[in-house]
């Protein structure tokens, strides 16, 4: 379905792309590119915010759907067309500018229209934003966070169920994931939080190398507040909520566990290491000995575990019926929590030892590996000047 | 033809190129360091190509130029008050207009800000705008290298641009002092376009944890690409350092228990916008477009280019970021994935190698101590002395000032598997050239072809007598050395060190 743009603008003088003499990186335009342009240049410029204007935007935007001045320029057709046209007080009375339900609903079928060749477009996706915010405001009237906007939050399911939609082409889309954030966040409603830790789960079974599902999750339980600690300050380090320590002997159990599948995969390992070291600056900052202790025996209890399965793995390669050679993600968790433990002389040590090996068997790494032999050398040698110190109180 | 989805991004194909093209060498007068043996050929040829050259660069300038927009933004008239730079622009926009912008009585002024879009009347956005302040950098640098404050730092050629320019004139002066101007006059509108796009994070009842992020554009996304496309056109531009102490300064006074230096009446040292950026550092120690976005290099970069900018890199966790960005490096490919997980990229060559020299930069600075240094507080210097004469022997002391990653592997996928056998660069074999591909793979092998040393900007009065030094290169370092860039503004340092002692 063509626009027949010269006969429906002929009232309005094209105005063609003023590049300057002799341009440099010139694009070479298809005549009906140029012809869209010209005309929504003029349009812009006058600024009339139609129906005419707004279908030629989507003539442009279907031929470069990157152009940001268009996108705007078409939500402000959006805003002029609906409080010219829509009858319904509750729009009229509202200070915020808005779109009607219909044209909401239009527009992000558009865009996803758009999006399926250009998944990873920055303005489809804020579009799509900027359509929802409008939506949020528009639909239920509740507050959000409250539990009977059902409205608020039947919207945002189905939105959501739009982004897995495109985690099912590519289940590491970074804007995909990033809107499923955006969506939860602004919605704040609990049972979307809770389903949403069921959600990273899900995707972390179908691909535990994932890393997004697992970034998810810790994103579902931390800003969700779904068992963390309470927020007062006292209870949270730098402002920012912890998980209770039961969620964190649960997340750490599942993220061991995740390792144990494949040792080869960074993510759990990384997420493990993350849970715990929460925990330890939380204890340390909360300068309570009973919590220090606790954590302290929690950390000790993975130290155990992970020698464990690093002996067994050692085991395994040197009896020959596997040979994966040494897992490098293990040995670097493991030394990330020996590291912790500087009154330990034995754990030091360890952690020296593999970081030696590290040296060896994460060549490209060696650089690194040997920085962080020296932070533990350097510490060791303030340690023994001033003994009274306590470097871990951050 | 098949660039038309680069419509909205002219600055960036012409940044792209330009800066692919000086890291090559290309408006060298002399063969400074490159392999470029035309250079070595007959005067008449070289003039001619010089004087192409030239031309180029001065319609670079235009084509840049027909990209700004002016765009009204408004502020309050006690924001305007209490910052010099708004009222020297409402000032000089009284001038040509006095209706606009005088104060409507309620308490608010409209100023004309402005700033680069993708095209000719493309509304203004941080990122054209980003690459078009470089892209004018790049060429005030090239022209106006006569009159910059040091040398030409190599150490290959014994003819530095100095001694060129007591024969010869600079034949890219012209198209330099087009580009400063453009820039001259841009500045203060941008700033007020800047300004307008700050936006408040989180809730508002606690103002200590005040976080201001950025949008990218009016009626756009915000993500923390937004903090640097702005931090870093104003780094160049003079806009933010004049009130920035140095976090050797600030240690300095922190000890001697002064914090009133530390704040600063300039918006764009607020503490909140550090807040925010800090805040999109996640769990596993790099950052994401938004706070609990994944970990990613270009967002990684980005933040952490803008804390150097700000002096605020101890505000984060530096720890976890050297060991993420150190885990993102490939064992195999030698180049460098953008994300746990995921695959190698020749672009996070620069995003992520970049972001290690950043770092290690940062590291020297924070732990170094320098001859004559004053950062040290006296009780601290003698222990420090202690410790060095304890620890450092000649390996570690190389390994000092060395890049933090594998310098031979990234050298040798960029030069082995990301090169275009018929020129250009990719993101990896299989994948077509392209020239965002080609600028950060160039300029990811810039950073790790040339050791880190002290960041410039803060450096910049300094005669350290801290020359270029190499990292191990891969090959023939006469083929394969392109020039220095810098790993904050990713612009040739020669460039950086004109902008920078420009008064604007």
């Amino acid at each position: 379905m063509t626009m027949d743009i010269p006969t429906i603008f002929a009232d309005i003088e094209p105005t063609p792309q003023d590049d300057g003499p002799e341009p440099v990186c010139a694009i070479s335009y298809s005549p009906e590119f140029v012809e869209a342009h010209d005309y929504l240049r003029s349009v812009v410029k006058i600024d009339e915010r139609s129906e005419r204007a707004f279908d030629l935007t989507t003539v442009c935007l279907k031929l470069n759907p990157a152009n940001y001045t268009v996108w705007h320029f078409r939500r402000r057709c959006l805003i002029a067309l609906t409080a010219a046209s829509h009858a319904s007080d509750r729009l009229r009375d509202a200070n915020l500018p808005t779109i009607d339900l219909a044209s909401i609903e239009k527009d992000l079928d558009f865009a996803d229209r758009l999006g399926g060749t250009n998944p990873k477009n920055y303005q489809l996706w804020y579009h799509r934003r900027a359509l929802l915010e409008c939506l949020l405001r528009v639909s239920d009237g509740n507050l959000p966070g409250e539990e009977s906007s059902s409205g608020i939050v039947k919207i945002a399911r189905k939105e959501l169920e739009y982004v897995d939609k495109i985690l099912g082409d590519d289940s590491k889309n970074y804007h995909a994931w990033s809107h499923r954030q955006w969506i939860i966040r602004t919605v704040n409603n609990s049972d979307l939080w809770v389903s949403e830790v069921d959600y990273s789960h899900s995707k972390i079974l179908s691909d535990p190398r994932n890393n997004s599902a697992w970034n998810q999750r810790w994103f579902a339980l931390h800003e969700g507040q779904i068992s963390t600690r309470s927020n007062s300050s006292k209870a949270s380090y730098r402002g920012k909520s912890i998980l209770s320590l039961e969620k964190a002997n649960d997340e750490a159990n599942y993220a061991l566990c995740g390792a144990k599948v494949d040792p080869f995969n960074e993510s759990p390992w990384r997420y493990l290491i993350s849970v715990l070291t929460e925990q330890w600056r939380f204890a340390q900052n909360s300068g309570d000995a009973g919590e220090v202790s606790i954590v302290s025996a929690l950390l000790r209890e993975y130290v155990r575990k992970i020698r464990e399965m690093k002996q067994f793995w050692d085991e395994q390669q040197s009896s020959g019926n596997e040979s994966h050679g040494p897992c490098v993600s293990m040995m670097s968790a493991l030394v990330d929590l020996l590291e912790i433990f500087t009154n330990d002389e034995v754990f030091m040590n360890e952690a020296m030892i593999l970081l030696d090996d590290l040296v060896e068997e994460d060549p490209v790494r060696r650089k690194y590996w040997k920085k962080r032999k020296r932070a533990i050398r350097d510490l060791l040698r303030k340690k023994k000047r001033e003994p009274e110190v306590d470097l871990y109180a951050k | 033809k098949g660039f038309v989805s680069l419509d909205a991004s002219h600055p960036w194909m012409v940044y792209w190129i330009l800066h692919s093209l000086d890291l090559l060498g290309h408006f060298d007068l002399f063969s400074s360091f490159t392999s470029n043996a035309n250079a070595k050929g007959d005067m008449t040829m070289r003039e001619v190509e010089a004087f192409q050259k030239a031309d180029l660069l001065t319609r670079v300038v235009s084509t840049l130029s027909h990209c700004w927009s002016g765009v009204c933004v408004e502020f309050s008239s006690r924001d305007v008050q209490g910052d010099d730079k708004l009222r020297e622009l409402v000032r000089s926009q009284e001038i040509t207009n006095k209706e606009r912008n005088k104060d409507s009585g309620d308490g608010t002024v409209t100023i004309i800000g402005g700033g680069f879009g993708g095209g000719p009347s493309q509304m203004p956005h941080c990122a054209p705008t980003y690459a078009a302040v470089l892209a004018l950098s790049i060429v005030a640098g090239i022209g106006l290298a006569d009159n910059s404050s040091g040398k030409v730092r190599n150490d290959e050629s014994e003819i530095s641009t100095n001694k060129i320019n007591q024969n010869n004139r600079n034949p890219y002066r012209e198209a330099g002092e087009l580009a400063l101007n453009l820039l001259s006059e841009k500045r203060l509108p941008l700033y007020a376009f800047f300004l307008s796009l700050r936006e408040r994070q989180g809730t508002h009842d606690d103002e200590e944890d005040e976080r201001i992020a950025f949008r990218m554009h009016h009626d756009g996304e915000i993500d923390v690409r937004a903090s640097y496309c702005i931090l870093a056109p104003c780094k160049l531009l003079g806009l933010i350092d004049e009130t920035a102490p140095t976090s050797s300064e600030k240690k300095i006074n922190h000890a001697k228990g002064d914090t009133s230096s530390i704040i600063s009446s300039n918006p764009l040292l607020a503490p909140s916008i550090a807040k925010h950026i800090s805040a999109c550092q996640t769990h596993e120690g790099g950052f994401g477009a938004e706070p609990h976005n994944e970990a990613h290099g270009g967002y990684t970069f980005c933040a952490l280019a803008s804390l150097r900018i700000l002096n605020a890199v101890e505000q984060i966790d530096v720890d976890n970021l050297r060991g993420w960005l150190a885990r993102r490096q490939m064992g195999y490919e030698g180049g460098f994935c953008g994300r746990t997980n995921k695959l190698v990229d020749g672009c996070y060559s620069f995003w992520q190698g970049g972001a290690m020299a950043v770092l290690d930069e940062w590291d020297r600075g924070a732990t170094e101590m320098k001859g004559g240094g004053s950062e040290m507080i006296e009780g601290e210097r003698e222990k420090k002395e202690e410790e060095y004469e304890e620890e450092l022997d000649e390996e570690e002391e190389w390994e000092r000032s060395e890049i933090s990653f594998d310098e031979i592997m990234l050298q040798r996928y960029i030069l082995l598997c990301a090169q275009d056998v018929n020129g250009g660069l990719r993101d990896k074999p299989s994948k077509p050239r392209d020239f965002y591909h080609t600028c950060y793979n160039l300029s990811g092998l810039s950073v790790a072809q040339h050791s880190s040393r002290l960041w410039l900007a803060d450096d910049i009065a300094n005669e350290s007598g801290d020359d270029s030094c190499l990292n191990r290169i891969f090959g023939d370092v006469t083929v394969n050395i392109v020039g220095r860039t810098d790993p904050v503004l990713n612009i040739r340092v020669e460039r950086v060190e004109v902008m920078l002692s420009q008064h604007f």
